[in-house]
């Protein structure tokens, strides 16, 4: 749905995009994170046809963002990473009013309005000044606003941003209800882990390229997260089940912490199963083993190098 | 007591503030512009009194004998352009002041520094007028060597000055004032001129009308009312310096009390602006609160029915941007003000019966234009800046809709806010054209000629509009662009051409068409003065037309030009 290649974009001799490569699929959720000043915006305007690229091209549906604006604008939904509101109008009417702009007819505008104001939760607010509304009240305004005229692309740029962490998680709610009803959604935050849940595909972005492109599955594999496995056996045990365990030819490194012992198996071999076999055979009482966590702020650091543009 | 007392020099007054705002100041490209201008103006002056002297005398001896009324003449002209320059500016000047230390978030954050309200007022207000005293230092060589030349009394020249610094701090405290509770900085200044016009121009008329019209009771209170009036008014202190210095009347205001007045006065809307600050600085930590009449009438606003968008999205919605305040109160004050006034002039123009002579209603008309003209202008050159500053031009950029659509609806949409003032022109034509004060040809004539000129001030505003960053720039340009265009081109030209052309410059100024047409339909020949024949309908109708096909042409290459612009840097506006 959304794909882009060597796209470039230079704001005098700064770079701060080079030569992007992106593929998202229809129906997909896109995670595009990075740090503060990475690219994510610039290539977010791009595709929302509000910057011309330096070179590259972009593709939304199969079209050229550069040659078809009007017909991508109806396609695309953009939320840019600020919330610009006409402080003259009411929540209605400013949604009433994007609608007239999407050329939606005045007969459906109504029903329109109050179905995406039924889908993100504001149709208490429908007669409240737009300028009145709290921080959340505005990104989820701003969310009903983009989807006013049913686009198939969403384009959001940071909409947590700023948010209380119930808002977030009530965000992160109707973004699944969105890719429920077969949007393609393309997200930008520069925390990892605010995506970690609904993303499909994950783009993190640094300095303007990406350094990776791949799924959440991707990052564990990256980090090897799938290879480390946490066993606690009962006191005492420790020492026996250690020994047990270094004879087992899959383990590639054994570390003992506290009550725990950290184990990582070979890449080639991910099979868990074995370890809880052998210290059953070997008479060691198991109180748990357990995958370890993913730390996305680990992976994070690992994935990017801390360069700003 | 002494300790107190040396506490009382600028830097304690104002604190950091003084220094930040002036660096700030110093660093805005507008501040060098204005500079430019400024002394643009004042070599222009020159220039003209130089070109009249060489003009007009014949023999170098006159010249001289000439040369001490010149330079009262100058001198006079100077203290006036800048008494009403300075106001102007320092109203220009401080009206975003503290608005924008409230939307961009930082009055807040000042107030939990050890910095106080009063020196933010204070410190606001004297980089400002800093700034401004420079401009009006830069004038003060010219005036001392012209002064060899004799004919002006230094008295007049100080006294003019010290009137002129008093009326600028009065104005910029005014201004610092409403910017505490305006958002926009327009507002802010278009609320300072328009009480500066009602205390100035409106009040004394309303006096005088009294004087002369009132019973007995009211024409007593008037009159002691008009002699309080008189002392605060610095219109009336220059006009009385300048009257007496050259001799045409005696001194009817001592200067030295009528600036002590305005300084004093200055003193209290400081120390209530000094107040509002604090407050609006603490609602800004605390969230906005509202007085009891905003709170009702917001309530009251709430339950009205929504607007429904009708026809085209952008002119619906110029259409709907509120106009004036938002306040229901001032908004109804306003309208019966105004209502008032028109009521007024038209009661008056009957009682005296001016308003039976058909030349009366050249002037009324071009008033009517200019209101008509200027209101359209400054609505044209705020819609696409708005949007910028709101942050929303992204978001509509973002809809389907096209530049030509987005650039055109907005021209209609900002001139049919100014409807209501070609509506009262309408009905004043037609109510006189029936009383055949005005030749019925007008209805035919007008319309060309004020096209002319709407078309050229509305392209050139919207030009403005998409390429300056907020609304007050975009007015400032647009208005520096026709200054340019219709008095420093035509001036220059008359002094270097001396003759040829001139008068067709000065009749491509659609004012001065206007002007021609108004003159011709006032009178019983229906002849038009163009250049220095009488032509008839027809030849005039000719030449609105060639004038309005250029002026058509020329408005049509700007607002393409604007759509060009229109996708350009989109984020590149003020950030709020």
């Amino acid at each position: 749905m959304i794909e882009t290649k060597n796209l470039t974009k230079y704001y005098g001799s700064l770079a701060a995009l080079q030569n992007l490569d992106l593929h998202i699929g229809a129906g997909e959720i896109f995670g595009f994170i990075g740090p503060n000043g990475a690219g994510k915006t610039t290539s977010m305007r791009i595709l929302a046809t509000l910057l011309d690229q330096t070179s590259g091209t972009a593709f939304i549906d199969g079209m050229n963002v550069n040659k078809n604006g009007k017909k991508i604008r109806k396609l695309v939904g953009y939320m840019p990473d600020f919330m610009g509101v006409y402080d003259d109008l009411k929540v209605f009417e400013y949604l009433e009013f994007f609608a007239a702009a999407f050329s939606i007819e005045r007969k459906q505008r109504k029903s329109i309005v109050q179905g995406v104001l039924e889908l993100t939760d504001l149709q208490g607010k429908s007669h409240a000044a737009v300028d009145s509304l709290s921080r959340g009240m505005q990104q989820r305004l701003g969310l009903a606003r983009v989807l006013i005229h049913d686009p198939k692309v969403l384009i959001l740029d940071e909409p947590a941003s700023g948010l209380d962490p119930r808002a977030r998680i009530e965000i992160r709610g109707l973004l699944r209800e969105l890719k429920n009803m077969g949007k393609t959604i393309m997200i930008s935050s520069h925390i990892l882990s605010e995506l970690e849940e609904i993303c499909d595909q994950v783009g993190i972005i640094e300095c303007g390229q990406l350094v990776f492109n791949g799924s959440m599955e991707d990052i564990r594999q990256k980090m090897g997260v799938n290879r480390k496995v946490r066993v606690q056996v009962a006191d005492g045990q420790k020492d026996i089940a250690v020994k047990l365990l270094n004879n087992i030819e899959d383990i590639e490194n054994i570390n003992t912490e506290n009550s725990h012992i950290a184990i990582t198996l070979r890449e080639t071999k991910k099979n868990e199963g074995i370890i809880a076999k052998t210290l059953v055979n070997g008479d060691i009482n198991i109180i748990s083993i357990e995958p370890e966590q993913l730390n996305l702020d680990d992976a994070f650091l690992h994935l990017t190098k801390g360069l700003v543009n | 007591m002494i300790s107190k007392i040396s506490k009382l020099n600028l830097f304690y007054l104002t604190g950091p503030i003084l220094e930040k705002e002036m660096t700030v100041r110093s660093r805005r490209k507008g501040m060098y512009w204005q500079r430019f201008m400024y002394i643009a103006i004042l070599t222009l002056i020159i220039g003209i009194a130089g070109y009249a002297i060489s003009e007009r005398s014949i023999s170098s001896a006159f010249q001289i004998s000439r040369m001490s009324a010149i330079v009262a003449t100058i001198t006079t002209t100077l203290l006036w352009v800048q008494f009403l320059a300075m106001q102007l500016l320092v109203v220009s000047t401080l009206s975003t002041s503290i608005n924008e230390e409230i939307y961009r978030k930082t009055l807040g954050v000042l107030m939990t520094t050890p910095i106080n309200s009063m020196q933010i007022v204070l410190g606001k207000l004297f980089s400002g007028v800093f700034q401004l005293l420079l401009l009006l230092a830069i004038s003060m060589p010219i005036l001392a060597i012209i002064r060899v030349y004799g004919g002006v009394d230094i008295g007049y020249v100080i006294s003019g000055v010290c009137i002129t610094i008093t009326a600028m701090l009065f104005a910029g405290a005014i201004s610092l004032s409403f910017s505490v509770k305006t958002r926009r900085g327009r507002d802010a200044a278009s609320k300072t001129v328009g009480l500066l016009a009602i205390a100035y121009w409106v009040l004394p008329m309303l006096m005088m009308l009294l004087m002369q019209f009132g019973s007995r009771f009211w024409s007593v209170i008037a009159t002691k009312l008009m002699a309080y009036i008189y002392y605060v008014n610095p219109f009336f202190a220059m006009q009385s310096e300048t009257t007496n210095k050259f001799g045409f009347g005696a001194t009817t205001i001592q200067w030295q009390f009528h600036c002590l007045t305005m300084l004093a006065l200055t003193t209290v809307i400081l120390a209530y602006t000094i107040k509002r600050v604090r407050k609006a600085a603490l609602g800004q930590i605390n969230g906005a609160e509202h007085g009891k009449i905003e709170k009702l009438l917001s309530k009251k606003s709430d339950n009205r029915d929504l607007r429904t968008v009708k026809g085209s999205p952008i002119i619906w919605k110029e259409l709907m941007a509120p106009q004036g305040s938002k306040n229901k109160l001032v908004k109804k004050l306003t309208r019966i003000l105004t209502a008032l006034v028109i009521f007024g002039i038209y009661g008056l123009g009957f009682y005296f019966e001016w308003l039976y002579e058909a030349e009366a209603h050249i002037p009324i008309i071009i008033i009517y234009v200019s209101l008509g003209i200027l209101s359209s202008m400054n609505n044209v050159a705020g819609t696409i800046t708005t949007e910028k500053e709101a942050r929303t031009l992204p978001i509509l950029l973002c809809s389907p809709l096209s530049n030509r659509h987005i650039i055109f609806g907005k021209l209609i949409g900002a001139m049919r806010r100014s409807l209501w003032i070609w509506i009262l022109m309408t009905i004043h034509i037609i109510v006189f054209i029936l009383a055949g004060k005005i030749n019925p040809a007008i209805l035919i004539l007008l319309p060309f000629a004020i096209f002319t000129g709407l078309i050229v001030t509305c392209s050139i505003a919207m030009h403005c509009s998409v390429n300056r960053k907020s609304t007050s720039s975009a007015i400032n340009t647009t208005v520096a662009v026709l200054a340019v265009l219709y008095i420093l081109i035509p001036i220059i030209w008359a002094l270097i051409a001396r003759g040829p052309g001139t008068e067709f410059i000065l009749q491509a100024n659609p004012m001065v068409l206007m002007g021609i047409v108004l003159e011709g339909v006032t009178n019983d020949s229906l002849r038009f003065r163009v250049f220095d024949n009488s032509v008839g309908f027809n030849g005039m109708l000719g030449y609105l037309l060639f004038w309005f096909i250029i002026y058509s042409f020329l408005g049509y290459l700007l607002l393409v030009l604007s759509q060009e612009n229109l996708r350009k840097n989109i984020f590149s506006a003020a950030k709020k």
